[in-house]
């Protein structure tokens, strides 16, 4: 027999091996296919920015025609849903303190006349701020509503004194992209990233510890058997794995949470197989410096974590201070993030995401080079 | 031509020196048994032998072939069995066997021939299609030889492979290798069982990590001049620090139910005064006599006296 045939019966073995344990293995079986679908779906569900029946709570001392019509827009926005009427201030704080409201607006006695009168007349809105970023959009979908009525009455008042209503300046906004600005559109292709990341670092820093763990790993070494060829065989599974994972993960987004997907499909498979180097590698570098299956699941853990933390998915790079700005250049995660959102979003073909494509592959080849000689000191 | 040759081998890790100079050699056909106190260094002895470490220091030949430099070479001629042998506990015992014989290149037909010669021979035959962590510990171990032999090795190297196994497994695990010893094959094992190392051809004693003593069995035995005491009593613990302190019987080993002391010759006149100094304490003899040393008893005083 020549080298190259013992070398791919070997890789044929041992990858054999490794389908025959998984496909017994239920645990590892419902990790490899189902983890994926269930993360992904759950976190499409749960990762939504969107502002959507905020609870409101009422206390409208007023009681007119014009606190009722400011009322109906809130309510008609569809944002906000009227939990409580309280008749008194310290009611609608205590509301909110017991989080039955997060926004709490007071109309004093007094509005319609003021109104009515020509007068500036005033409501107070009260914010739960303890959600920033939510706070935030809830505070501006409460003025764009406010403001709103308030030009309505000033064009009322200008017509019923003969003047022609005019708006002095508008804007004409433009949402390229994702036109109705739904969050889910845009997280969860980034959740697609995490979940690939998660799944296939997991697999194959369990796979190769598992060995150790048993004492199994000794017997490979007595055989005659090559390091390079034990890590084709052990990786050659998880790789099939993860494009399948690839593949489901990529129905659940389109076909389930109807994300539009308007780039091709084979050059994101192509790209995420490509980022698939990286997660394997990194895996297989986990794997090396882990002595049990526990040892392997919390340094995963704990890389994984700020990995997602600084890849741009929850928060955008160019809002974190520079100098971590310049550290998420080390995060692989971070350019498939974007080769993702921008195949899903914008279509994006190489010739736009060739940058990352490049960072990626860079990542990939040194991050696989220096797991495999790691690999080769612990065996020898 | 030997079927193990190691000169000057050294292994160390961080501070502590596991194999510290070993000379072996092992003659075809041997059956050699290394036996030791724990951490002596039997295991990472076996481990260079069989190529899983690589030596600070030395050379290691098998069958007149350079193991360090022909490492796959050395590889195909010996089948390796550790203390902790597992098997792949999701694969069935055919899927196992399949597994190490495709790892090692074995061709199909010789492949096949050789599983249904060893399954026949470890009576495993109606278990072939059953997961192997289905298995009693015995079956396992069984298993696991099937495993190193699958490739047809001249040269077999067991690590303590009866420890943990019920005394009828290991019956018939010893029948096994008797059959193969038979067929000519070498084997070297270690085992914390005096009984197994007495049925070795070969001893080699091994203590912080060199062999000081390797011999027969037969010949290990004459090693100590003179005889032994036997004294059969409830109390062999406090007796042995009773006795410890007299200058006469400083050699006492205790064996279960019983202790032994080494003294000059069989004089009748040690069992009165024993007995003497074992009644003024209060301890209850039940039985004395002379017998001659055992393994462990010169395995006993080797380790006492180079304490000393």
């Amino acid at each position: 027999m020549n080298k190259r045939k013992i070398f791919l019966l070997r890789v044929k073995a041992i990858a054999r091996k490794e389908f025959i344990q998984l496909r017994r293995d239920r645990r590892m079986l419902f990790i490899a296919f189902m983890a994926p679908i269930i993360q992904l779906t759950l976190f499409g569900y749960a990762a939504t920015l969107d502002v959507k029946s905020v609870p409101v709570v009422v206390c409208d001392m007023d009681q007119s025609m014009q606190s009722r019509a400011i009322l109906n827009d809130l309510t008609a926005s569809g944002y906000f849903v009227i939990q409580e009427r309280e008749p008194s201030i310290r009611d609608v704080r205590k509301s909110i303190d017991e989080n039955r409201a997060m926004v709490g607006i007071v109309i004093p006695e007094g509005l319609e006349r003021d109104i009515n009168g020509g007068r500036k007349a005033h409501i107070q809105t009260i914010i739960d701020g303890s959600n920033a970023i939510y706070a935030t959009m809830v505070r501006s979908y409460l003025e764009r509503i406010v403001t709103n009525r308030a030009l309505e009455l000033s064009a009322d008042e200008m017509s019923k004194n003969g003047i022609k209503p005019f708006t002095p300046l508008d804007i004409q906004q433009r949402v390229w992209y994702n036109p109705t600005l739904k969050s889910r559109d845009f997280m969860v292709p980034g959740v697609f990233a995490l979940v690939l990341m998660i799944i296939s670092t997991v697999l194959t820093s369990m796979a190769i510890v598992k060995e150790k763990e048993r004492g199994t790993i000794e017997q490979l070494i007595v055989t005659p058997i090559k390091p390079i060829e034990l890590i084709a065989g052990k990786l050659l599974p998880f790789a099939i794995i993860s494009l399948i994972d690839i593949t489901l993960v990529t129905m659940v987004a389109v076909f389930w949470f109807q994300i539009p997907l308007h780039g091709s499909f084979i050059l994101l498979f192509l790209l995420s197989a490509l980022f698939m180097l990286t997660t394997l590698g990194l895996g297989l570098l986990i794997s090396t410096v882990s002595k049990t299956q526990q040892q392997a699941m919390l340094i995963s853990m704990l890389l994984i974590m700020p990995i997602i933390l600084l890849s741009g998915v929850m928060s955008p790079i160019d809002n974190m201070p520079v100098a971590v700005q310049y550290f998420t250049l080390l995060i692989p995660l971070r350019y498939f993030i974007v080769i993702v959102r921008y195949i899903f979003m914008k279509g994006s073909g190489m010739s736009i995401l060739w940058p990352d494509t490049l960072a990626l592959a860079v990542f990939g080849v040194v991050l696989f080079l220096l797991s495999v000689s790691r690999f080769n000191k612990r065996i020898g | 031509m030997f079927a193990v040759e190691t000169s000057g081998l050294k292994k160390s890790f961080d501070k502590t020196e596991a194999v510290r100079g070993v000379d072996l050699r092992i003659n075809k056909g041997d059956l050699f048994g290394l036996i030791g106190p724990d951490g002596a260094g039997k295991t990472t002895l076996m481990r260079l032998i069989t190529g899983v470490m690589t030596p600070d220091s030395g050379s290691i030949r098998i069958f007149d072939t350079d193991a360090l430099r022909h490492k796959a070479e050395a590889g195909m001629m010996l089948g390796y069995m550790p203390q902790r042998f597992s098997l792949y506990e999701e694969l069935t015992v055919e899927e196992n066997l399949e597994f190490f014989a495709s790892l090692r290149s074995v061709e199909k037909d010789s492949f096949n021939r050789q599983k249904n010669y060893l399954l026949k021979f470890t009576n495993l035959e109606p278990f072939t299609k059953r997961l192997a962590g289905k298995l009693s510990g015995g079956m396992k171990q069984k298993l696991g030889l099937a495993c190193t032999l699958i490739h047809q090795p001249q040269l077999l190297i067991l690590d303590e492979p009866t420890t943990g196994v019920d005394p009828v497994s290991r019956r018939e695990f010893w029948q096994i290798l008797d059959s193969f010893l038979h067929q000519g094959m070498t084997i070297l094992l270690s085992t914390p069982y005096m009984d197994e190392a007495d049925r070795c051809t070969t001893i080699a004693f091994m203590n912080n990590g060199v062999l000081p003593v390797v011999d027969t069995p037969q010949h290990m035995k004459t090693l100590i001049q003179g005889t032994m005491l036997e004294v059969v009593l409830k109390e062999p613990l406090r007796a042995k620090q009773v006795l410890s302190r007299s200058d006469i019987y400083r050699h006492v080993h205790i064996l279960g139910d019983r202790i032994h002391i080494y003294v000059d010759k069989p004089d009748s006149g040690y069992i009165a005064d024993i007995k003497q100094i074992l009644n003024n304490e209060a301890i209850a003899v039940d039985q004395t006599g002379f017998t001659a040393p055992m393994l462990e008893d010169v395995f006993v005083s080797i380790i006492e006296k180079e304490r000393a």
